[in-house]
């Protein structure tokens, strides 16, 4: 798999706030990345070191002030969020924000159904759809199948974040962006969602980025983990190597990073 | 008394398509539009023009669906395109089409006595007319409310509820959250400017200013009539601002009967609207 050519290439982007003050704050610093289909990458760092920078590049949620980014060749740079999200699908940390609370259950999955497509003037909700989604929720065992008409402000934090994953992945995205996803939710329920995560990442062959400030979790997920600080990645383990390193090994890492930093502020 | 329920229903139900509208901007993709005073007074004077101009009325109300909805649609560009905040673009498109709708109407006041409008077959039934515009305009409202009932329940109405709701996860989903806008934005004012064209008809003129504080009489019917049914469906939400305006207008003849000050209207409504409002959050506080 890792031979073939790069699914989603990063090249050297940047991302810099107040360009030429002297509140200038750079996200991202001529940061590259080649991730190949399928793959499965855990990403870490510390607050500010450019994880959720370079999951907004990918969406398309900032502009980038430099660099470029290719999707299976293809220029994304210049597409504006709506047009990637037709083939790149995200979950956040916030259970509220991959839903529409006003909504129905079986009317969010019905518009997650639609992407990539156009909507038309035709019955969103059909016995048809119905069907599908009903048992699609079956397979999750959480009982939604059985709340298809229900709003969903009134699900829990956890059943939220699984419909958001069943959202982000009904038709089959080429990227898959996990933002710190099960942060928000308590232990069990996180549990539950990195399972289904790692299901529906295995079941589909998602290409999928996975942010986390848990080492564990990222340790134990995907093929691949990477360290940003600063805005660069300055760690990138394959597979192998990244079954063989301890929590207490990135966190030693994490620390001699900091003081580092420090003495660099202190001269 | 008779005669002031009649009209409040003949009222209400021409009034319950501007509220209609004020939901769509409103509720679903919460967006107060300002507009809508100017669209009001658009679909009011645009329907004197062409009926004077001897147009038939069906075809004159499509021309104004149409002009109604190029005017929202403006604002939703303002908005959506442009990042200008949606009060300023309400009040920008409202202000510009006051001189918009001078230019139309060629002076401030247009009578449309002895035109063939839309109600002149009905008004002049003889001893049943008012009870059949009652009808006739309950079957108007109706028509318009099942219309949108439907219209949300379609792919695009989804999108639409969504993009007010989590406009962020709707972009996530590859939809252009800013089009949709447009789009609800022109629907809303569509039926804001029918509704200011049935008002012309019912009354007999268009007024330049007939249109200022329909915003106010809309949030003040919306909220009745939410008060008075807690909605959860789109059909029963429709349905409670239909019955809410028609109430609304019940509320002012009465007012007007114990010697409230045709003039006194705007203020008695306004304070209307706060003590709903202060009830409603009074009471989220307690829960």
């Amino acid at each position: 798999m890792n031979n073939s050519k790069p699914f989603l290439r990063i090249e050297n982007i940047s991302k810099s706030y107040n360009q030429g003050t002297p509140q200038e704050v750079t996200a991202l610093h001529k940061l590259s990345l080649d991730v190949h289909e399928g793959e499965f990458v855990s990403i870490i760092g510390s607050n500010g070191s450019g994880k959720t920078s370079l999951l907004n590049a990918i969406a398309g949620a900032i502009k980038l002030t430099s660099g470029r980014i290719l999707l299976n060749g293809d220029d994304l740079t210049d597409t504006p969020l709506y047009d990637r999200a037709k083939h790149i699908s995200r979950v956040y940390q916030d259970p509220g924000g991959g839903t529409s609370s006003s909504m129905s259950v079986e009317q969010n999955l019905v518009l997650a159904s639609l992407r990539g497509s156009r909507a038309g003037l035709w019955l969103g909700v059909t016995a048809k759809r119905r069907e599908q989604i009903k048992n699609s929720l079956k397979e999750l065992g959480i009982g939604l199948e059985n709340r298809l008409g229900e709003k969903v402000a009134n699900l829990s934090g956890g059943q939220k974040q699984a419909m958001a994953m069943i959202m982000a992945t009904i038709i089959k995205p080429k990227i898959l962006l996990l933002d710190e996803h099960v942060a928000a939710l308590d232990p069990r329920m996180s549990r539950l969602i990195m399972e289904m995560t790692e299901k529906l990442v295995q079941s589909h062959g998602l290409t999928t980025l996975m942010v986390s400030h848990d080492m564990e979790l990222a340790i134990k997920y995907g093929h691949r983990l990477i360290m940003l600080h600063q805005g660069n990645i300055i760690k990138d383990l394959p597979e192998a190597k990244k079954a063989q390193i301890t929590e207490q090994e990135l966190i030693d890492e994490f620390r001699q990073l900091r003081h580092k930093e420090e003495e660099l502020s202190k001269n | 008394m008779q005669e002031l329920f009649l009209s409040s229903f003949q009222q209400g139900f021409v009034i319950s398509l501007a509220v209609l509208g004020i939901y769509i901007s409103f509720r679903i993709l919460n967006f107060p539009d300002l507009t809508c005073d100017g669209s009001f007074s658009l679909g009011g004077g645009l329907a004197a023009v062409l009926l004077a101009a001897g147009i038939n009325p069906y075809l004159g109300l499509l021309v104004v669906l149409a002009a109604g909805f190029v005017a929202g649609a403006c604002t939703g560009v303002l908005n959506s395109r442009f990042k200008i905040n949606p009060l300023l673009a309400g009040i920008l498109m409202m202000t510009m089409l006051y001189s918009i709708n001078l230019r139309i109407m060629n002076r401030p006041n247009y009578p449309l006595l002895d035109l063939q409008t839309i109600l002149k077959p009905i008004e002049d039934m003889g001893d049943y007319s008012q009870i059949a515009l009652v009808v006739f305009l309950g079957v108007i409202a109706l028509f318009f409310k099942l219309l949108i009932d439907f219209f949300l329940k379609t792919e695009i109405g989804l999108v639409l509820i969504s993009s007010g709701d989590n406009e962020k996860m709707t972009q996530g989903l590859g939809f252009n959250t800013g089009r949709i806008k447009i789009l609800g934005m022109g629907l809303s004012n569509a039926l804001i400017a029918v509704s200011g064209a049935l008002t012309a008809q019912q009354f007999g003129f268009a007024d330049i200013s007939m249109g200022i504080g329909i915003i106010i009489v809309g949030i003040a019917a919306l909220i009745l009539g939410e008060s008075l049914f807690h909605p959860k469906t789109t059909f029963v939400h429709t349905l409670a601002i239909i019955i809410g305006t028609i109430i609304y207008y019940v509320i002012v003849s009465l007012g007007l009967r114990m010697g409230l000050a045709p003039t006194d209207f705007k203020i008695a409504t306004a304070l209307m609207v706060i003590a709903v409002l202060i009830f409603r959050f009074k009471r989220s506080e307690n829960e």
